[in-house]
């Protein structure tokens, strides 16, 4: 199949886009956000590379999803993100903190979830902890961790659900 | 947003939400997927719950500190950090650096997007890019949203922050504020804003650098020559090398470009940003040189004066314009 165009893609779009917003609503318990956030899919298509896509339906809720995670993570770090900044003062040393804001109970809450995340990651397989941590920190494919662990696909799909299945197990 | 921690349950799915996530984030994951998806969400509120459960962890691991991943990495990891490029010493500084420039962080925005404190003396290696875009936070406040593809590191020394930029594409949020400056390297090309909203995109051969608000310097790597001032609404395309183009475009009315010497193939690139239909080249002609103004009213009419210009044959199908030398007519 032939790379859309972005014409192509605008039509998938627009045709796509009452199910886009079923699917959305559906997963932010609101239809004004789903509608934020289809129309912000929107602007990011054209953006895009349409020779990049293969699927541009797939495309366009991998794009939404995206900025799902983007509004997850803005909402869960909000008051992290000063104290992860703080906590790099102490590395540049000698230098002169820009920022010395207070930790916030939330940052605290929030380091203190990523703290017991990376607690739990350690006491995975050694195999399981190699492909989770190529995939999710160094940012490798799935393709691409397989590869670079001489497995194949597959096996490290399994390995990055056992992982995260073992990261929100017993999370309460 | 609620959780429902209802135990057993929410473990047991926790295995197929895991699954379904990883499935989605898979590089073949298909409509198909997605609509299957859609049906295992709507069968039980309590898949959306653990679903839900696998993405804030996901999303909380993105603040993992570098120590933390890094120590547990097998050899090899490295590889995934960007080095920042060396600077070279600037004829004359503006402000002192504070002693340790050894000392100073280099924050990396790892493939995956996690920042990642290295210091400056770890082995440097290719870098891959994000694997996907996302926003990082400036310290002190404002943010930088980085397209996928694209590799980004930050670096703090004392009340100056600088973001290096290999190609790809980012848009920097940055709130003024006296206390610190903010730096953008792509390549020879140093941007310092002034409290903006901007936009850098970086290929092999160009920046390109729009403004949303505010105002941003643009300048060549020594920061005492060649500024160019970019305000809003205003993008700034340069050229690699002094020799190349070097062009101001200023938005809103239609855009004029100039070119200096500039290739063909250059000004096409150009075309090829602003106008959705692509325009390729034959053969030969990527080499052609062009001076002079060109106005990006309607892709047509560019490419004709264009065409009119470098004697050159214009022919469009419906997806694509091949420019191509005319051949020789008689007159």
């Amino acid at each position: 199949m032939a790379p859309p165009d972005r014409p192509a893609l605008l039509s998938t779009y627009l045709a796509r886009r009452p199910d886009l917003i079923r699917f959305f609503t559906a997963r932010l318990k609101s239809s004004a956000a789903a509608e934020d956030l289809v129309q912000e899919i929107y602007l990011r298509l054209q953006r895009a590379d349409p020779g990049a896509v293969r699927d541009p339906t797939a495309f366009l809720y991998r794009t939404g999803w995206n900025l799902m995670l983007d509004q997850l993570r803005q909402q869960r770090r909000g008051a992290a993100r000063d104290a992860a900044w703080s906590g790099l003062e102490v590395v540049g040393a000698g230098e002169v903190a820009l920022d010395p804001a207070p930790l916030a109970d939330a940052a605290l809450e929030a380091n203190d979830r990523l703290r017991r995340l990376l607690i739990r990651l350690d006491t995975l397989p050694a195999q399981t902890q190699r492909a989770f941590r190529l995939h999710k920190f160094d940012g490798l494919s799935h393709a691409e961790t397989a590869a670079r662990l001489g497995i194949s696909r597959s096996a490290v799909e399994k390995h990055i659900s056992a992982a995260l299945k073992q990261l929100v197990e017993d999370d309460r | 947003m609620t959780h429902q921690d209802d135990g057993v349950n929410v473990s047991e799915l926790g295995g197929e939400a895991s699954d379904w996530f990883v499935r989605l984030q898979a590089e073949d994951a298909g409509a198909d997927d997605w609509l299957a998806f859609e049906r295992w969400l709507g069968e039980d509120p309590a898949h959306e719950a653990a679903f839900r459960k696998v993405e804030a962890a996901w999303v909380d691991l993105d603040a993992a500190p570098s120590a933390a991943s890094l120590s547990a990495h097998p050899v090899g990891h490295t590889a995934q950090i960007i080095p920042l490029p060396v600077r070279a010493r600037p004829a004359r500084r503006r402000w002192r650096l504070p002693v340790a420039i050894a000392a100073s962080v280099a924050v990396v925005v790892g493939a995956a997007g996690v920042m990642t404190v290295v210091s400056p003396r770890r082995a440097p290696a290719p870098a891959s890019g994000l694997a996907r875009a996302r926003d990082i936070p400036i310290p002190g406040g404002g943010s930088i949203h980085v397209d996928a593809g694209t590799t980004l590191s930050l670096r703090r020394s004392g009340a100056r922050i600088e973001a290096a930029m290999g190609p790809g594409r980012a848009l920097f949020t940055v709130p003024h504020d006296p206390r610190r400056r903010f730096i953008v390297r792509a390549g020879a090309q140093t941007i310092t804003d002034i409290g903006t909203r901007f936009d850098v995109q970086r290929d092999d051969m160009r920046l390109r650098v729009a403004v949303a608000d505010g105002e941003v310097a643009e300048s060549d790597s020594d920061p005492d020559y060649n500024v160019l001032r970019v305000s809003a609404g205003q993008s700034a395309v340069s050229g690699p090398g002094e020799g190349g183009a070097r062009l101001l475009l200023a938005s809103g009315a239609p855009i004029q470009k100039v070119y200096d010497r500039a290739t063909l193939g250059q000004v096409v690139g150009d075309l090829n940003r602003i106008y959705a239909r692509p325009v390729r080249l034959a053969p030969g002609c990527a080499e052609l040189s062009f001076t002079g103004a060109l106005i990006m009213d309607s892709q047509d009419a560019v490419l004709h004066r264009l065409a009119a210009f470098l004697d050159l044959e214009v022919a469009p199908s419906p997806t694509a314009v091949l420019l191509s030398k005319a051949a020789s007519t008689p007159r």
